[in-house]
């Protein structure tokens, strides 16, 4: 048996799991119902200082109006502002309980006519390819859209 | 008519990666030992406690409950913060405002984090929005990925600029014995191999997780008075929170050419504080800057943010070697959070580091000048600012 | 502006979850006391100086004198149970399944009541005040759980 080398401390390994319900509200709920059922984003814009706001929300923070009820849709194209490489290591997803590594490049996409997209996946191309101001698309899921951002795949540049 | 504040006892931890010698409360009670000794006061004389931790990353609720006998905090009034990266800097501002009310002489104040018990990528994910945000958020690694590309493009620093502040921040760490992060780098060349994280983020770019805790004692002016031969006056505390988008990349560094650029919080706090003290010229009339720099490039860019130069210069900053710790204006000569990173205590590290600056008493971190006034920052996500400014002088 | 509570249009509800693991540090005096139930099936506390009060399980502080504790007690496995609850609804966490009584137990030498499972027992023959003794498990690995549970004595 090994020489004990200095104290023992114990360490205790527990799992702390929370299950919960997360609602929505109504604002969110017309947005994920677009993106679910029509494969469209849209949001709010705030009628005062015309801020697009995405995610939408019902008030806008420097206005402090109600904008819950203008609704603009946002197009399906736009520019790659900026972006980051794949994660190069293993992130702790906690919705998984695990260690995740995710192979999409991210960017950030000003959608045409305003509105912009942050930190979203880039596909269908190698991401030493990917260049500020870059054309892209919207690619959505065919089916199984639940109503989250996740069913908009990705964005892949525009091909000519 | 309110109290003046000042800062009479600091007290911290030497920070690790690992205390498994110690449960929580035990390292608490090390800070709160440590600062009560350096105040020269015992508990009894303290009236209220005020605690902070970011609970959820280390899995343990009300965590201020189970410090009571490590903290001192047993049957004694006070607060509980949770607010991010700016915790410790929230704990500070509302223990500073209880003093300043006249309702407290003199007061408690701990940060703490033990990291090693928790999984902060992990908690920061799990915090997120659910339906937006949460399977495309990289947590704070993502955000400074971001910050760091979009910094490069809009600026033209390079990579090489990241490697010489971060050989700064390790130079002051190794003069500061608390720090945990003590690497001796020796060149830009042994920075650029740390492997990335979110390319262009590399692992050196960005702070580590420590176990650590720090404690300051305040107190009224006359308390003050009575206490300390070298009393750090609090003369100003500004904070500014921005909430969520449609600031979401500014805040990364870059600014959309069809949104609306709103000015940083770090701006805004910047421009506020100045204005009321008269600061026209941060580099020339600030000592010291303690900058809350969760990466090496949010530092970088934040020169810009806080005003010591112009939009677009901050890497200029660095090759110029303005912020060395004999430089024009010091920043981070603690070694800063990319050294040293209790999540739960660092933003009061800042002020803790900036306090020991205006005393003379940082050691061999401390700037070789007469520090007369000190800035320290706190910031959290999402696009939360604080700062405080300390004085020598009433 | 719409109504409160109104479902005029559908809304969205949805499930999710946080796993997140954690690792809890008993400390080098934390430590102690586990190792010690899991070795020597012995229960130590710690005196306080200033005080004498007796802690179980052990601390590093006073929480009345903050004074620093190190004086070792080593308490008998006996005490008296000063309160009970019986817990019939089941909630995810919970080591046993209900019906199971928790118990404060005031182990003799010790100042603090000490929280576990009273065994052996029905609830309807359990009074405060009853002595009752610590039982222990064959197979331990330095947890509170070491303990299997108190039984009358």
């Amino acid at each position: 048996m090994a020489e004990k080398q200095g104290p023992e401390y114990i360490v205790l390994p527990t799992l702390g799991r929370i299950d919960y319900n997360w609602t929505a509200g109504r604002v969110w709920s017309i947005a994920k119902k677009a993106m679910r059922d029509e494969k469209k984003l849209i949001t709010t814009q705030c009628p005062s200082c015309k801020t697009i706001y995405l995610p939408p929300q019902p008030v806008c923070g420097e206005c402090y109006v109600f904008m819950g009820d203008n609704w603009i849709e946002l197009a399906q194209t736009g520019t790659l502002l900026n972006f980051t490489g794949p994660t190069a290591i293993p992130l702790f997803d906690p919705a998984f309980g695990k260690h995740m590594v995710d192979e999409y490049a991210h960017g950030s996409i000003e959608l045409d006519g305003g509105g912009v997209v942050t930190m979203h996946r880039i596909g269908e191309v190698d991401p030493n390819e990917l260049k500020v101001g870059m054309r892209v698309e919207a690619v959505w899921k065919n089916d199984g859209r639940v109503g989250r951002l996740e069913d908009l795949m990705y964005f892949r540049p525009i091909r000519e | 008519m309110s109290q003046r504040v000042a800062i009479v006892g600091c007290g911290q931890t030497y920070h690790k990666a690992r205390r498994p010698d110690v449960n929580e409360t035990e390292l608490v009670n090390e800070a709160v030992r440590t600062a009560l000794e350096d105040a020269q006061i015992s508990l009894r004389d303290i009236d209220s406690v005020f605690t902070a931790n970011m609970d959820g990353f280390e899995g343990v609720h009300l965590s201020d409950c189970w410090m009571c006998d490590g903290s001192g905090a047993y049957m004694k009034p006070g607060l509980k913060a949770t607010t991010g990266g700016t915790t410790g800097a929230s704990i500070f501002f509302a223990g500073v405002d209880y003093v300043a009310s006249g309702l407290f002489d003199t007061e408690l104040v701990i940060g703490y984090q033990k990291h090693e018990e928790g999984n902060v990528t992990a908690g920061l994910l799990g915090g997120q929005e659910q339906a937006w945000v949460k399977g495309m958020m990289q947590g704070a690694i993502g955000i400074f990925a971001n910050i760091a590309q979009g910094y490069m493009m809009e600026s033209g620093a390079r990579e090489e600029h990241a490697a010489m502040l971060r050989l700064k921040a390790d130079r002051n760490a190794l003069r500061n014995p608390y720090a945990q992060l003590r690497l001796n780098l020796e060149s830009v060349e042994q920075v650029l191999q740390s492997p990335y994280l979110i390319p262009p983020l590399r692992l050196l770019d960005m702070c580590p997780n420590s176990s650590g805790a720090a404690a300051v004692v305040l107190a009224s002016e006359d308390r003050a008075k009575r206490i300390s031969g070298k009393p750090v006056w609090v003369a100003d505390t500004v904070s500014q929170h921005m909430g969520w988008s449609p600031v979401s990349s500014s805040m990364m560094g870059f600014g959309a050419p069809g949104e609306r650029r709103l000015e940083s919080t770090h701006t805004v706090c910047a421009r506020k504080l100045y204005r009321n003290h008269g600061i026209t010229n941060p580099r020339k009339q600030i000592d010291v800057f303690e900058m809350y720099e969760p990466s090496i490039w949010g530092e970088m860019k934040w020169y810009e943010d806080f005003l010591f130069c112009e939009k677009g210069e901050g890497w200029k900053l660095v090759e110029q070697g303005v912020t060395e710790i004999d430089g024009e204006l010091p920043v981070n000569p603690s070694g800063g959070v990319v050294s040293t990173n209790p999540i739960g205590a660092t933003a009061l590290l800042r002020v803790l580091e900036a306090a020991l600056q205006v005393r003379g008493d940082a050691g061999e971190h401390q700037v070789p000048r007469d520090v007369k006034t000190a800035i320290a920052t706190g910031w959290g996500g999402i696009n939360w600012t604080t700062m405080v400014l300390l004085s020598s002088t009433l | 502006m719409p109504t409160p509570g109104r479902a005029d249009i559908e809304l969205f509800v949805e499930p999710g979850k946080m796993e997140i693991p954690y690792r809890y540090h008993a400390g080098a005096v934390g430590s102690r006391f586990l190792i010690e139930l899991r070795d020597r099936q012995k229960i130590l506390g710690i005196r306080c100086p200033a005080c004498n009060k007796v802690y179980v399980p052990p601390k590093s502080t006073c929480i009345h004198c903050f004074a620093k504790l190190d004086e070792w007690v080593e308490l008998g496995n006996e005490g008296t149970l000063t309160s009970f609850a019986v817990v019939y609804q089941p909630e995810p966490p919970h080591p046993l399944k209900p019906p199971f009584t928790y118990g404060i137990v005031q182990l003799d030498g010790a100042d603090t009541g000490l929280v576990h499972f009273i065994g052996e027992a029905e609830a309807e023959d359990l009074r405060s005040g009853m002595r009752v003794q610590a039982v222990f498990k064959e197979d331990r690995s330095g947890s509170i759980l070491d303990i299997k549970y108190f039984k009358p004595a």
